[in-house]
């Protein structure tokens, strides 16, 4: 067990461990104000997503390719596109202008808060699409080669 | 006006947007469903767009639609808009039309490929913003477009990566695109530095105030550039011959027939609506000029070609060299002609590119040397593609005769007025460009279709009625609007271009009525000029019918039956029958393959202009360094003649 996790450098993996919660909440702090404070979907969406460059950092790529699926991303960035087109189609069937602000006006909470969501949702799938397939390039580095074949090893004697 | 039809621009366009984000999420493992939704998307948009034909197009009415309602406050427009005149529908009827014809051509032209959800989601997306572009009513909106349109047919031209050339056509597509783009980028910057707005109807209102503003200027010779960029007009043409010659067909039809439109459009919309210096003589120099160089070089450039669809890709930008240089000429006449020109630009090299993409589905080849003899095997293919030709070359009864016709008589006209030897060379100049084009078909279907089939080619069956079914759609255009040309004034060309003229409608429906006329914009110069000229299309029509009825009689009388033809020396003939020994008596050795290849039929042309044609050989090197630095050096020196002179 413990030779398992030995690959990484434990400052690192600790790190990433204390920034991972960080960058999720933080990401999600700023989609949800993007309407009112300074960012918005796009910045939250990529802040959420740099949390797979963390578990790339700490654990490596074998542990991000288990963590997440790549298909379920693609197809939750096309949810995404589809929700914010909805969200602005709701204005026509609600008998006003496309992308119109339907919720009351002048309260606290508008269209543009609900059309951030899919934005932020949106680029948090497609940020993390990318960086899977960018690591996924990424030769696999020493430990991890150890790691396969010791686990080659392991597995020969049954 | 009836409220919720205000919405269809709008609903048009994410009708195609939308569609491409359910493909690409339903459509990974059911290709049906991908289908249907491809099908019902771009179904949809077609039917919006001509649902709007009866209020814009014959009601004269202008729509303009402020998103989220966020009309202007104070005399600024502030919000983002659409707005969609006649001029805007017209582009968006072509648009639409070619988006349709294109999607059902690919369910079957396509099946030989993989990853295809990834194909139509990208094509949805193309077609989208170009539809977003021509509808928009905003500057920044149009450059956002720009961008999507470019990059989704960077990687479409990209798709069939297999193919040699593909990533190098799509890289340098890439970067001298994104030339052009930037271009429009920057014209967009400066205008907003100095008018604080983005709305088109508000530009066009604030221009003429600003008098001889040189960041205007600048901004003007930039978005001229940008635009020409788009439609590939002369320094930017060696890109979209390689970009065609390795994209699939029905990309082929996007490119050539939509996206080159969109430049004709953001030219139309600059220089007769933005800045309206259409009168200047200068800028009609300049507008006519690119447009002259283009249409003859380019179409002397398909001579050598041997490669079909890089062929019809020269060809497409010398037709559009035709669009550009009567849109240049100011005049009703002109304009109307150039619009013409563009619809049946779009139709024409619309079923060209798509019988180019039936040949390379059924055998495999675009090679004008090694094909031939396909008639035999392809017939309705080849009578479609004869119909194109014939469309792209002039001939009467078809539309190409009908729109060239007008051009000729613009540009005369323009120079027998005005006393300007300048626009009678011009219609020398596209004269003869349309004869150097039928000669270059004449070539093309004489080293595909006629000839000798060579033996590889003896199994070629022809392409089901899924791909024929587009073609034929096209074919029908082809010769409609070729018959009834008062049809296509009264009801698509006036109200084009009497909206182009009512400048003060344009401005004052987007910005509250009096607007214009508090700027000082009065109706522009344009008036109607009702010219077809005097030719009757129908007769044209019958004469074509009597001349083939009689051609059929004669061929049908010389060979009554079967067994009787009188074999002079042919192949079919069996071994015993045939007796060798006499023929070079007769008429001489025959040769055992006899095909006239693509490069050998004008030879005596090019050889008499081997120096012109040695030179242009250098200038095509197919380094994408070389073609940016073309690019630059025609925007730096339309950027500083615009200057200097206006």
């Amino acid at each position: 067990m413990k030779s398992k996790f030995r690959k990484k450098n434990i400052i690192v993996r600790c790190a990433a461990d204390l920034f991972l919660p960080l960058a999720c909440v933080f990401g999600c702090y700023v989609v949800f104000h993007g309407n009112t404070s300074p960012g918005g979907g796009f910045q939250g969406g990529v802040l959420i997503a740099s949390a797979i460059l963390l578990v790339f950092l700490g654990y490596g790529g074998g542990r991000v390719k288990g963590s997440f699926s790549e298909r379920m991303l693609h197809s939750s960035e096309t949810v995404a596109e589809i929700m914010y087109v909805v969200i602005a189609l709701i204005g026509i069937f609600t008998g006003l202008n496309f992308a119109v602000n339907f919720v009351f006006a002048g309260h606290r909470f508008e269209t543009s808060n609900l059309m951030n969501d899919a934005v932020g949702y949106h680029v948090m799938a497609g940020i993390a699409c990318l960086l899977i397939l960018m690591l996924s390039t990424l030769e696999p580095d020493e430990d991890e080669k150890n790691q396969i074949s010791a686990e080659g090893k392991e597995a020969d004697p049954k | 006006m009836n409220s919720f039809l205000q919405n269809f621009p709008i609903l048009a366009i994410m009708t195609l947007f939308v569609g491409a984000f359910v493909t690409s999420l339903v459509g990974r493992r059911n290709a049906v469903a991908r289908n249907v939704v491809v099908a019902i998307s771009v179904t949809g948009a077609l039917a919006m767009m001509l649902a709007l034909i009866k209020p814009v197009l014959l009601d004269g009415q202008i729509v303009a639609y402020w998103l989220g309602g966020w009309t202007p406050v104070e005399g600024w427009a502030i919000g983002i808009s659409l707005e969609v005149d006649a001029l805007s529908l017209f582009f968006g009827l072509i648009v639409t039309v070619a988006v349709f014809v294109s999607g059902i051509y690919s369910f079957t032209y396509m099946n030989h490929d993989d990853s295809l959800v990834n194909y139509y989601t990208l094509f949805l997306m193309l077609s989208g913003s170009v539809l977003g572009l021509v509808l928009s009513g905003d500057l920044f909106n149009i450059f956002v477009m720009i961008e999507i349109m470019t990059f989704t047919a960077v990687a479409l031209t990209a798709f069939r990566t297999s193919y040699e050339g593909a990533l190098e056509g799509a890289l340098k597509y890439l970067v001298v695109g994104s030339l052009g783009s930037t271009s429009v980028l920057l014209g967009i910057a400066m205008i907003y530095s100095q008018l604080h707005t983005l709305n088109l109807a508000q530009i066009a209102a604030l221009i003429p105030g600003q008098g001889g503003n040189l960041v205007t200027i600048a901004a003007f010779a930039f978005l001229f550039m940008g635009f020409g960029t788009k439609a590939f007009l002369f320094p930017f043409h060696p890109l979209a011959a390689d970009a065609h010659a390795v994209a699939p067909a029905s990309i082929s039809l996007m490119i050539s027939g939509v996206l080159t439109k969109c430049g004709v459009y953001g030219i139309i919309r600059l220089v007769y609506v933005l800045y309206q210096n259409i009168n200047t003589p200068f800028v009609s120099y300049l507008v006519t000029g690119f447009g002259a160089v283009s249409m003859f070089v380019c179409v002397t450039m398909a001579f050598n070609q041997h490669n079909f669809k890089r062929l019809l890709a020269f060809h497409s930008i010398s037709q559009v060299g035709y669009v550009i240089t009567v849109v240049g000429l100011g005049s009703a006449l002109g304009l109307s002609a150039g619009l013409y020109h563009a619809m049946n630009h779009t139709i024409f090299k619309g079923l060209l590119f798509l019988t180019a993409g039936a040949v390379q589905h059924q055998t495999g080849s675009l090679d004008l040397d090694s094909l031939g003899g396909l008639s035999k095997k392809m017939p309705k293919t080849t009578l479609l593609f004869l119909i194109g030709a014939a469309s792209i070359s002039g001939l009467p009864p078809f539309n190409g005769f009908a729109s060239k016709w007008l051009i000729y008589q613009a540009a005369f006209l323009k120079g027998v007025y005005d006393g300007n030897f300048f626009y009678i060379m011009v219609a020398v100049v596209a004269l003869i460009t349309s004869v150097l084009t039928l000669a270059s078909f004449v070539k093309v279907s004489q080293s595909v279709f006629f000839g000798q089939l060579p033996e590889q080619y003896r199994e070629v069956r022809e392409v089901p009625l899924a791909m024929r079914l587009p073609m034929w759609v096209l074919a029908v255009l082809c010769v409609v609007t070729g018959l009834f040309p008062n049809f296509v004034q009264t009801y698509l060309l006036t109200p084009a271009v009497s909206a182009v003229a009512n400048l003060t409608a344009y401005i004052d429906s987007a910005m509250g009525a009096g607007y214009a006329a508090a700027h000082g914009i009065y109706v522009s110069g344009l008036t109607e000029v009702p010219i077809t000229g005097v030719w009757n299309p129908v007769s044209w029509l019958l004469l074509l019918f009597c001349v083939t009825c009689g051609v059929a009689i004669v061929a049908l009388l010389a060979s009554p039956n079967d067994n009787s033809k009188l074999h002079i020396s042919s192949k079919d003939e069996t071994a015993e029958e045939r007796d060798d020994k006499y023929e070079s008596f007769f008429s001489g050795e025959e040769a055992l393959y006899s095909q006239v290849g693509g490069s050998d039929l004008f030879w005596g042309f090019k050889h008499s202009w081997r120096k012109y044609f040695s030179f242009m050989h250098d200038w095509h090197s197919g380094i994408v360094n070389d073609y940016t630095l073309y690019g630059v050096v025609a925007i730096a020196l339309v950027l500083l003649v615009c200057v200097i002179v206006l």
